[in-house]
C-alpha cells in the first residue's frame, strides 16, 4: 500500500549517482597541498567553489627585474574590503621594491621578504594544505599565492556586516551590566574575557558541522573547573557528528545527559555577567558562533529560579524575589490542576462564600471545570503562540483582541467562567516570572498532565504526579553533578544561595559539587563593621 | 555502588510515621484510655532499642543488609529462610501502606472510586522510584521531610489554643497494666524499624549508622506521641478511642480567622507525599531483600513483578476496613516485633556469641530490651 503511493507520486529515494562523483572528482583532497605553479592553484580554488561569484581573486605583479606574479584572494562580503586594498593590495603594490631582486635570492627568500617586509598586514600565517586554506578563507582571510611558491600566506583581514552588542532579549535586569552577547564567536569572547582579566582564562577551540564548520569556543578558568568535568565536555563535543549547526541549540540536544526528559540540563544565557559568574564558580561555558546564546554546564536545577540580578541588588531583595519566584514556580505548574481539582471533588476545602460566587460564575457555563480549564489553557496558548510570531505592532492588537474583546465576550455569553479567567491569566503571570525561557517551556507541557490528573483523581493524582516528577527531576544529572543539589543531597554550605541569597561575605566558598573540594572564593569574615562599634562609647 | 547520607536514612524512614498516625490513636485510647501517650512513649522508649539492635549489628557486619549477615550468621539454608521471612515481612508492610492510603482517601475524599484505581497509581509511583534507585528515593525524601515537618509544625500552631490539659487527667488511673497493654500496636509500628536493616549498609560512612538510626527514631517519636497528645487533650480519650481517624478529625478542627478553614485536603496531600514515601521505602526494601536472597543482579527487573505483588496483596488481605483495622489490634503486633524486634535481637547474641562481645559496639543496647 505505503509502496504503491510512493510510486504514484514519483518518489524515489535518493541514490548517489554519478553526478556527485563527478563533481567531487577535480577538487583537491584536504591534505593534499599547494602547487608551485600559480594559475594551477587558482583554477582549482575556482573549480572548488564551482565559479562562485563571490570568489574575488586579485592578479598583482611585482615588480622586478623578473616579473613575479601575485594573486589575493578572498571572498566577497566577508573580509573588510578597505582593510585587504590597503594593507594587502596596496602595499605588495608599492612596497615591493624593498622585496628586491628575484635572480639573486630565491624564490622562497623572496616570499620570507614579502611577509616580513612587504605586507603590513598584522595577522599572517604560512599554510600549504588545502583544506587549512579553504577553512581560512571561509573564515573571512585573504589568501596570497606567489607564483613559484608551493606555500600560501593567510592574511587576517576578517570583517563582515554583524549585529552591535546590545541589551538582551530575553533576560533583562533592572540593575546590573545592559551588554549581551551577539552572533560574532570572537566579540562573545571578548566579552568574557574583558570581565575576566586572568590568563587563567582559556578558550579552545573546535569547529563543529561538516558543512557549516561552525566554529566553536570552548570557555573556562584553568585550576578552577575540574579537568574531568573540561575533558567530559571535550569529549562530548567531539562526538557530533552534523552537517550543520545553526544555533547552540542542536549542540545542547546533543550533549544532553538527559535527553528524553522535558527538563533541560544545559544552561544557556544571553548576559556575559552571567558567562563569567558561571566561570568562576568552575563551570564550563560552550560558546557558538553565529547565536548570541552561550551555554554552560553543569546546570543546577534552582538556577532557573535566580536572576544574576539576586547577586547585584541587595541580599533581602534578592531572596524575596526568589521566594516569589519560587511561589510563581509551583503557581505556574499547579494552579488550573487546582482549581479543576477543588471544583470537581473538594468543593468543601473552598470558603463557603467564594464557592457560591464560583458556582454562580459557573451556573452558565455548559462544560465541567476540566473541559473549560483545558479550552482556556489551550487558547491562551494559541494567543501566545501568535503573540510572538506576528510582528510586534501587530502582535499587540492580537493581544488586545485576544484577551480583552473575546475573553470580555467569552464571559459574557457563558462560554467560560470569570473565575476560570482569573485562573488562566493568574498561571500566565506566575509563568512569566521564571527568569528563564527555557525552564517555562517544561512547566508549560506538565501542567496540562496534571490538570488531567486533577480532573481524573483529585489531589490525590496531583500529589502522586507531583512526587512522581519529583523522582524524575531527582534522578537527573547534569554533567554527573545532581541536578536537585544542593537541595537534594543537601548541603548546607549551599543552601546558602538557593531559596535565599546570603549577601557576598556569607558567601565564602564555590558550590563544592562542581569544583569537587571545597574552595574559597572571598575571604572569611569580611562583613563589613562601622568604626565606632568598637571602643567608642 | 550505591551510597547514600546519614540524613537521608532519617528522611526516608522518619515516613513509618504515616501509618502509625492513621488507625492506632484510636486503638491506643481504647485500650489504655487517658494514658494513651504514655503507651507511646513506652513504645518509643522500645523502638530506640529495636534501632539499636539494628545499629549494633550494622557494626559488626559493616557493609552488609539484614538479609546478607542472617546468612553469615545462620548458615546458607536458615539464613535465606529469614531473608525470605523479611522479603515477606516489607512485602506485607508495603501491601499495608498501598491498602491504607487507598481507604484513607475512599473514606475521607473520595468515596466513589474503586480501591484498585488508588492502588495502581500509588504503586505505579513507587515502581518509578525504586527504579530509579534508593538515591534518587533518598534526594526525594529530603525535599519532603521538611514539608512534613512544617505541616506538623502548622497543626500544632494551629491547635494550640484548644488543647485543656485536664481532659488526661487522671492518669494511671487503672495502673501500669492499661498503658502497657496500649503500648503493644504502637511498638508493632515502631518494629518497621527493622527496614533500617536495608538502609543502614548503605550508609557511605557506616559510622553514622548509630546518629541516624537515633534521629529517625526521634523524629518518629516526636511526630507520633504529639499527634496522640494533641488527639487526647483536645477530644478526650474516650471521644478519640469511638474515632476511626482521629487525627482527620483533628486537622478538621484548624481555623485560622475566618478564612483559612478546612484544610485537610492540603494535610492530606503532604501526608500523601510521605505515604507514598513510605510505599517506595518498602517497596525497595522487598526488591533488594528478594534479589539478596536469591542473587539476582538486576533489581530493576523485579520492581514491577513486586509491585503487582503489593497490588494483589493490598486488594486481598484483608476484605474491608474494619478487618483491617482488626488486623492491626490483633496479629500484626506480635508478626511485626517478630521481624523488628525479636529477630534482630537472636542475629544479635548469635553474632555476639560467635565472635565474641569484644567488637567495637559502644552503643550495644540489647539489655535495655529486657528491662521493658
Amino acid at each position: 500500500m505505503l509502496k504503491r503511493w510512493r510510486r504514484g507520486l514519483g518518489w524515489t529515494p535518493y541514490q548517489p549517482g554519478e553526478d556527485d562523483t563527478q563533481e567531487n572528482a577535480p577538487t583537491p583532497e584536504a591534505e593534499e597541498t599547494v602547487k608551485p605553479e600559480l594559475d594551477a592553484n587558482l583554477s582549482s580554488l575556482r573549480k572548488m567553489f564551482g565559479e562562485s561569484i563571490d570568489l574575488v581573486v586579485r592578479p598583482l605583479l611585482l615588480a622586478s627585474k623578473d616579473e613575479v606574479r601575485l594573486s589575493v584572494v578572498y571572498i566577497d562580503g566577508m573580509v573588510d574590503k578597505n582593510f585587504v586594498s590597503d594593507f594587502a593590495v596596496k602595499s605588495l603594490a608599492l612596497e615591493a621594491a624593498l622585496a628586491g631582486d628575484l635572480d639573486q635570492i630565491g624564490q622562497h627568500e623572496l616570499f620570507r621578504r614579502i611577509k616580513q617586509r612587504a605586507l603590513t598586514v598584522a595577522e599572517v600565517h604560512e599554510k600549504e594544505k588545502w583544506g587549512d586554506l579553504t577553512k581560512a578563507l571561509l573564515s573571512g582571510n585573504s589568501l596570497l599565492f606567489v607564483d613559484g611558491v608551493a606555500v600560501a600566506m593567510v592574511l587576517g583581514t576578517q570583517g563582515f556586516e554583524h549585529r552591535g552588542v546590545e541589551e538582551p532579549a530575553t533576560e533583562s535586569a533592572v540593575r546590573g551590566p545592559r551588554e549581551g552577547f551577539n552572533e560574532v564567536l570572537r566579540t562573545n569572547t571578548a566579552l568574557i574575557r574583558r570581565r575576566l582579566k586572568t590568563p587563567d582564562l582559556r578558550v579552545e577551540a573546535i569547529s563543529l558541522g561538516e558543512r557549516t564548520r561552525t566554529d566553536i569556543a570552548i570557555m573556562y578558568v584553568h585550576n578552577l573547573a575540574s579537568q574531568d568535568l573540561v575533558e567530559e565536555v571535550r569529549n562530548r563535543l567531539k562526538r557530533i557528528d552534523i552537517d550543520g549547526i545553526l544555533e547552540s541549540g542542536y549542540i545542547e540536544e546533543l550533549i544532553e545527559d538527559a535527553p528524553r526528559s522535558l527538563f533541560p540540563t544545559v544552561n544557556k544565557t544571553e548576559r556575559p555577567d552571567k558567562v563569567v559568574a558561571q566561570l568562576l564558580e568552575g563551570r564550563v561555558a560552550i560558546v557558538t558562533d553565529g547565536t548570541p546564546f552561550v551555554l554552560t554546564v553543569p546546570l543546577f536545577y534552582w538556577e532557573f529560579l535566580t536572576s544574576p540580578e539576586d547577586y547585584y541588588d541587595r541580599p533581602y531583595i534578592g531572596s524575596f524575589l526568589r521566594i516569589i519566584r519560587l511561589v510563581a514556580f509551583f503557581l505556574a505548574l499547579t494552579l488550573p490542576a487546582l482549581y479543576i481539582a477543588a471544583t470537581t471533588f473538594h468543593q468543601e476545602m473552598i470558603p463557603t462564600p467564594l464557592a457560591l460566587s464560583i458556582a454562580a460564575g459557573r451556573e452558565a457555563v455548559p462544560f465541567p471545570a476540566v473541559v473549560e480549564a483545558l479550552l482556556m489553557e489551550i487558547s491562551f496558548e494559541v494567543l501566545r503562540e501568535a503573540g510572538v510570531r506576528l510582528p510586534r505592532p501587530v502582535g499587540q492588537a492580537i493581544s488586545i483582541v485576544g484577551v480583552l474583546v473575546v475573553g470580555e465576550a467569552a464571559v459574557n455569553a457563558g462560554v467560560v467562567s470569570p473565575i476560570m479567567i482569573i485562573i488562566v491569566g493568574a498561571t500566565a503571570v506566575a509563568s512569566f516570572t521564571i527568569p528563564q525561557f527555557s525552564a517555562s517551556i517544561a512547566l508549560r507541557l506538565l501542567r496540562f498532565i496534571l490538570m488531567i490528573l486533577g480532573a481524573t483523581m483529585g489531589f490525590f493524582g496531583i500529589v502522586v504526579g507531583l512526587m512522581t516528577l519529583l523522582t524524575h527531576v531527582a534522578a537527573l544529572r547534569s554533567f554527573g553533578v545532581p541536578y536537585l543539589s544542593p537541595l537534594a543531597p543537601m548541603s548546607l554550605t549551599g543552601m546558602k544561595d538557593v531559596v535565599v541569597r546570603a549577601p557576598w561575605y556569607k558567601l565564602v566558598t564555590r558550590p563544592r559539587l562542581i569544583t569537587r573540594r571545597p574552595s574559597r572564593r572571598a575571604a572569611p569574615g569580611q562583613e563589613p563593621h562601622p568604626p565606632s562599634t568598637e571602643g567608642s562609647r | 555502588m550505591i551510597r547514600i547520607a546519614g540524613n537521608q536514612v532519617v528522611s526516608l524512614v522518619f515516613t513509618i510515621y504515616t501509618t502509625a498516625i492513621l488507625f492506632p490513636p484510636a486503638i491506643t485510647a481504647q485500650q489504655a484510655g487517658n494514658d494513651a501517650v504514655i503507651s507511646w512513649v513506652i513504645a518509643w522508649v522500645v523502638g530506640f532499642s529495636m534501632a539499636w539492635i539494628l545499629v549494633a549489628l550494622t557494626r559488626r557486619h559493616p557493609y552488609q543488609t539484614i538479609v546478607e549477615y542472617s546468612e553469615t550468621l545462620l548458615g546458607k539454608q536458615l539464613g535465606k529462610v529469614v531473608g525470605l521471612l523479611y522479603a515477606f515481612y516489607f512485602l506485607h508492610v508495603a501491601a499495608g501502606v498501598a491498602r491504607q492510603a487507598g481507604e484513607l482517601m475512599i473514606l475521607a475524599f473520595m468515596p466513589e472510586t474503586p480501591l484498585i484505581i488508588f492502588l495502581l497509581m500509588l504503586v505505579a509511583a513507587s515502581a518509578y522510584s525504586v527504579r530509579s534507585g534508593v538515591e534518587v528515593m533518598a534526594r526525594v525524601g529530603e525535599i519532603v521531610f521538611p514539608l512534613i515537618l512544617v505541616a506538623f509544625v502548622f497543626i500544632f500552631a494551629a491547635e494550640v489554643k484548644d488543647i485543656s490539659l485536664d481532659e488526661m487527667l487522671p492518669i494511671f488511673a487503672q495502673g501500669m497494666g492499661k498503658p502497657l497493654e496500649g503500648s503493644l500496636v504502637p511498638m508493632g509500628f515502631f518494629a518497621e524499624l527493622a527496614v533500617l536493616g536495608m538502609l543502614l549498609p548503605l550508609l557511605n560512612d557506616q559510622g553514622w549508622a548509630f546518629r541516624s538510626a537515633t534521629a529517625v527514631t526521634l523524629v518518629l517519636g516526636v511526630l507520633t506521641v504529639l499527634l496522640e497528645f494533641l488527639e487526647l487533650s483536645i477530644f478526650g480519650a474516650r471521644d478519640v478511642a469511638r474515632m476511626t481517624l482521629p487525627p482527620l478529625e483533628l486537622v478538621k478542627l484548624i481555623q485560622i480567622g475566618r478564612f483559612l478553614e478546612r484544610v485537610e485536603s492540603i494535610l492530606a496531600a503532604a501526608w500523601l507525599a510521605a505515604i507514598l514515601l513510605k510505599l517506595t521505602l518498602f517497596h525497595y526494601a522487598t526488591t533488594a531483600a528478594t534479589a539478596q536472597v536469591f542473587g539476582i543482579r538486576d533489581t530493576g527487573a523485579l520492581v514491577l513483578p513486586i509491585g503487582l505483588l503489593v497490588v494483589t496483596y493490598a486488594m486481598v488481605f484483608e476484605p474491608d476496613l474494619l478487618a483491617l483495622i482488626d488486623f492491626i489490634r490483633g496479629p500484626f503486633v506480635p508478626y511485626s516485633l517478630f521481624h523488628g524486634l525479636f529477630l534482630p535481637l537472636f542475629l544479635l547474641l548469635l553474632s555476639l556469641a560467635r565472635r565474641g562481645g569484644t567488637a567495637a559496639n559502644e552503643h550495644d543496647q540489647p539489655r535495655d530490651v529486657h528491662a521493658n
